[in-house]
């Protein structure tokens, strides 16, 4: 029987988990305006090219709550 | 750990590399694998742009001149002119297309496996570093740098445009009541929320290239070194789904998120710059 390292287990959960948790509301958020974004351009299909260029910016201003999760997370992991 | 049977250790090739610098130089200014990675990217981008336009530009582009005008065209049309004024242009749409195509050649590079990696593979009596994917913007310090330049000079362009106490005034949303001692307590709480978002500007817009790169490159490495994760050494890449996954996301990565972020972060630094020229817009 291996001798397990509670520390090192504690601290993999909490990587998981923390990336986990953060990720939750950035994917609704990413799924919310890629949806909303299809919607618009079904209603109005020539303003296309100006709501792509917004959707992605949208998409990247979003899609960065995961990292902030991610990088308070490996924050937690490494000096705890 | 009873499931690491193996010294692979995806993280460690993003960590160790501060320590084994190629030249050891004071300050903090050693030379190492980012180093040599920046001064490729720098090489690569400028090389290929002078290669495009010292060749003689012509009337009807060939394969390299429409790539080239492509990306001025997403340059000027979607980054610069989506954020600044038409005043701000002539100073900083160069900054922001410099930004756009030197994170794009840093973070394509990172998707090449060169030969960088710490570990070294005896071939033939040479002891040859192992290849490996890396991305300089896969360090704070790059993007810090880069973030700092952007907010630095949105600030002095800021003062430059509206003066000092001009431009701090338009950090305040407009229509606000006039300042008498009701209204003070809301107008502190707003003054101190606006200088955080100031401050905030600078975490995001750096965190989020860094991690996105980090994270990109880290989760590749887990998937692809699965096999060496769960089994060992011997199974390097023989685990089917890992080995799967990690090619989706490796195109995913190479060909959408280096750019995206690339784009993200250069049209961030005009809409930065434009929104201190111009506050009201």
């Amino acid at each position: 029987m291996a001798v397990v390292d509670n520390t090192n287990a504690a601290k993999a959960l909490e990587l998981g988990l923390a990336t986990a948790f953060g990720a939750i509301g950035p994917g609704v958020g990413v799924g919310f305006i890629f949806g909303k974004t299809i919607e618009a351009v079904g209603r109005q299909p020539e303003l296309r090219g100006q709501l792509q260029g917004l959707m992605w910016l949208g998409f990247a201003l979003t899609e960065a709550i995961v990292f902030y999760a991610l990088g308070m997370a490996f924050v937690a992991y490494s000096i705890v | 750990m009873i499931l690491l049977k193996t010294d692979f250790n995806p993280v460690s090739e993003f960590t160790d590399f501060v320590n084994q610098p190629y030249v050891n130089l004071p300050f903090g200014l050693d030379i190492n694998k980012a180093v040599v990675y920046l001064w490729m990217s720098a090489a690569i981008a400028t090389i290929l742009t002078l290669f495009v336009t010292r060749r003689g530009l012509q009337l009807r582009p060939n394969g390299p001149q429409t790539v080239g005008e492509v990306i001025y065209e997403v340059c000027e049309q979607q980054i610069a002119r989506a954020g600044l004024p038409e005043e701000g242009m002539r100073l900083w749409f160069p900054y922001v297309a410099t930004a756009f195509v030197f994170i794009w050649v840093m973070n394509l590079i990172g998707f090449i496996p060169l030969p960088f990696a710490e570990e070294h593979v005896e071939i033939a009596g040479l002891s040859l570093p192992q290849l490996q994917i890396y991305a300089a913007t896969a360090n704070l310090s790059v993007t810090l740098t880069l973030t700092l330049i952007t907010i630095v000079a949105s600030h002095a362009e800021g003062i430059r445009y509206n003066g000092v106490v001009g431009y701090f005034k338009s950090w305040m949303p407009s229509g606000m009541p006039a300042f008498s001692l009701k209204t003070a307590p809301l107008i502190i709480l707003i003054a101190f929320i606006e200088v955080i978002s100031q401050l905030v500007r600078i975490v995001s817009l750096s965190f989020r290239l860094f991690f996105n790169m980090l994270a990109g490159h880290l989760v590749i490495a887990v998937f692809l070194g699965m096999g060496a994760l769960i089994g060992g050494t011997a199974f390097y890449f023989i685990h089917p789904i890992g080995f799967a996954m990690g090619i989706a996301l490796y195109t995913l990565e190479a060909t959408l998120i280096a750019g995206l972020q690339a784009f993200i972060f250069a049209s961030l630094s005009a809409i930065y710059i434009g929104g201190a020229i111009h506050p009201d817009h």
